[in-house]
């Protein structure tokens, strides 16, 4: 069973190809850690997660600016 | 004459607005979500600022494929994205002003469909079912309340994110919380019935 929040996850429809795919192998489409996912964690306390952040806790939006 | 709409014009108008919302907007349409969105407004803002951080989609998969690339070394190739990703960043996150015009126009929606059918009556009555069983109390209505939104968060969805969405997009957690919350609602009707029967 996938992770319950992909469908109302901003993220998860990006994460496609062979580079961001594996976001969804590691977390979103498996069952024993989708769990550890960051986002998952903050939206089950009740916390919108910005489409910045990443299952690992990586937040993008301080790497790259245009 | 029924107060409610025959039930292929709302499946139709459901259809309609969510797959509407989709096209115009560009995100699933999720009632809960949206009403997290306008309580929480003051983060919801904050994240909207975040989310400007990117001017499109390919600025942010880039930023993504860095981060892949940085977490997990040689087993993430640092591939261009195609056509597709040069898209517009997906606008995630409705302002304030559009949330409170969602709600506006579902109670608007509600009451132009109640008064098509001579069934307007507004009133604090669950009904008379629910006084026959609580005797007008507001406390279980209240805990039914707490209880469909501790569910709505733990599930990340309600009956239009994953019943309307999630079930459509073929996700297989919709299908199983969809499955679940119809099959209680059908299974607390027969109890209820039984209940007030005896």
């Amino acid at each position: 069973m996938a992770c319950p929040h992909c469908s109302n996850c901003p993220l998860f429809p990006l994460l496609e190809g062979a580079n961001l795919g594996i976001w969804k192998t590691l977390y979103c489409d498996n069952e024993e850690r989708f769990r550890e996912c960051e986002r998952y964690k903050l939206t089950l306390a009740g916390q919108d997660a910005p489409i910045t952040l990443l299952p690992n806790g990586v937040n993008v939006s301080g790497l790259k600016r245009p | 004459m029924s107060g409610y709409w025959p039930w292929w014009a709302g499946a139709l108008g459901l259809s309609l607005t969510f797959v509407g919302f989709w096209v115009v907007l560009g995100r699933p349409l999720g009632v809960s979500s949206l009403l997290g969105k306008l309580l929480y407004w003051k983060e919801n803002n904050r994240l909207r600022a975040d989310d400007g951080a990117f001017a499109d989609q390919a600025a942010l998969r880039a930023a993504l494929r860095e981060a892949t690339a940085a977490a997990f070394g040689g087993q993430a190739e640092m591939a261009e994205d195609g056509e597709d990703a040069q898209a517009e960043l997906p606008s995630v996150r409705p302002s304030s002003r559009e949330n409170l015009a969602f709600f506006g126009f579902l109670t608007l929606g509600g009451t132009l469909a109640a008064l098509s059918r001579g069934a307007f009556s507004p009133g604090c009555s669950a009904g008379p079912e629910y006084e026959r069983l609580f005797h007008g109390s507001l406390l279980p209505l209240l805990l039914g309340g707490v209880l469909v939104g501790l569910g709505t968060r733990m599930a990340g969805g309600c009956t239009s994110g994953h019943g309307l969405n999630g079930c459509a997009a073929a996700q297989p957690a919709s299908w199983l919380a969809t499955a679940l919350f119809f099959g209680t609602g059908v299974f607390a009707s027969f109890l209820l019935e039984l209940v007030l029967c005896h």
